[in-house]
């Protein structure tokens, strides 16, 4: 797909911006990850979908942030900031390539397989969509994303009975 | 009876930004009605308005472009990349104050006056465009879909700007003014407010999308310069200022 970039910065850069000013609570750090989610669209442009820009950059946004927290050493803000470190270090132990600009896990997300697991987890017990909403969003049934949240409860210790 | 529990940013987001299905997005409205959330959509409005001022798109391309490039070869130092994004971060949170204040009247559903700032005083001009819905006027997001038939009521907020041209143009290239209505000079402004067009602007068969611009200045100006900016998608000249707001047209 042909990307305009400044047309699609005018239409979703403050969305993207928004989405990484809540999950890495820094401005300027915001800013920084805000530019690399639009990279991440670039490079991957020829397999993007026209179908649903905004859920595309916010699914982005997301891992690319998520990869940011990996590798900060902040003490945790509160609770929700503290699921997003602990769901961050999910799989640290990845390749360089995962360990770059959301690697692997975006690129499975542009080639249209399943969404991976750390977004079902940040959707449920970050942004607070219910089960229903997260299925919604990724395109699968309430049970598998219940499998999916229960099989995280054992590496994620802020996880208690929830799900 | 309002509820507890507050709409996710996440769905807020893409219901602004027109990706919910007809079903979930009006199963959203409700639920915005229904805990009094209903001005978080103006919230994302202006805080749009004022992320893109603040960051304006040619800069924030350029980088982008820049960094596009290094990735395809070598990737730059993050600490170089981060002092670069400092003081647009600084720009960002420490200038702007975005104020929102909706002063709604209860004899007339379509006042408000809202503003947004940014860089202490300084205010930006910005469209809102509304739909008319059985229900009352609905507040449309950038990008959202609309129809052949649908009637839009469109409202300026001059942000003390003197003059003003709100034109547009469709999927086959016709422009359409809508302040002034004919081509000429551009219009003096209501300078404080949020203030509506006197006509309504039906939306006629043309296909995928219609692109209003709203082009402000201090100093009269030539309703031309919109007009070929509409054309040729080109920017207004300094020191023109410009808001923009896409609609897609569904087929």
């Amino acid at each position: 797909m042909a990307v305009d970039v400044e047309a699609f910065y005018r239409s979703h850069g403050p969305m993207v911006l928004r989405r990484c000013r809540r999950l890495l609570r820094d401005e300027a750090k915001a800013v920084d990850a805000m530019h690399d989610v639009f990279v991440e669209i670039l490079r991957r442009k020829d397999s993007l979908e026209a179908s649903s820009p905004a859920g595309l950059l916010l699914t982005t946004a997301t891992h690319v942030c998520l990869n940011r927290l990996r590798s900060e050493r902040r003490k945790p803000k509160d609770a929700d900031d503290e699921m997003l470190f602990q769901i961050g270090s999910l799989d640290s132990a990845g390749s360089a390539e995962e360990q770059s600009l959301a690697g692997r896990v975006l690129a499975r997300l542009f080639s249209g397989q399943p969404e991976s697991t750390k977004l079902i987890a940040v959707l449920h017990y970050v942004d607070r969509l219910t089960l229903e909403e997260v299925a919604e969003e990724v395109g699968m049934s309430v049970s598998g994303v219940r499998k999916r949240l229960r099989s995280l409860k054992e590496r994620l210790p802020v996880v208690t009975g929830v799900a | 009876m309002a509820s507890d529990v507050k709409v996710p940013d996440w769905l807020l987001e893409k219901l602004a930004a027109g990706e919910l299905s007809p079903t979930r997005a009006e199963a959203l409205r409700a639920r915005l009605h229904e805990s009094g959330e209903e001005g978080r959509l103006a919230a994302i409005a202006d805080s749009n308005a004022a992320i893109l001022a603040a960051l304006p798109p040619v800069q924030v391309v350029r980088e982008i472009e820049r960094r596009a490039a290094s990735a395809a070869g070598t990737r730059l130092p993050r600490r170089i990349r981060l002092a670069w994004a400092l003081p647009l971060a600084a720009a960002c949170a420490a200038s702007i104050v975005v104020v929102v204040s909706l002063h709604r009247d209860s004899r007339d559903d379509s006042a408000g006056a809202d503003e947004v700032r940014i860089k202490g005083n300084e205010r930006v001009p910005i469209l809102r465009i509304y739909r008319k819905t059985k229900s009352g006027p609905e507040l449309l997001p950038a990008n959202a879909e609309a129809s052949k038939g649908d009637t839009l009521q469109i409202r300026y907020l001059a942000a003390g700007k003197r003059f003003g041209v709100i034109a547009s143009v469709d999927g086959r290239g016709t422009v359409t003014f809508h302040l002034p209505e004919a081509p000429g000079q551009a219009a003096a402004l209501v300078r404080n407010g949020e203030h509506a067009l006197a006509h309504s602007y039906e939306l006629d068969d043309s296909p995928k999308f219609e692109r209003f611009l709203f082009v402000t200045s201090d100093a009269p100006f030539p309703t031309d310069e919109v007009a070929r900016s509409l054309r040729e998608g080109s920017k207004p000249p300094l020191p023109l200022t410009w808001y923009e707001f896409p609609l897609r047209k569904s087929p």
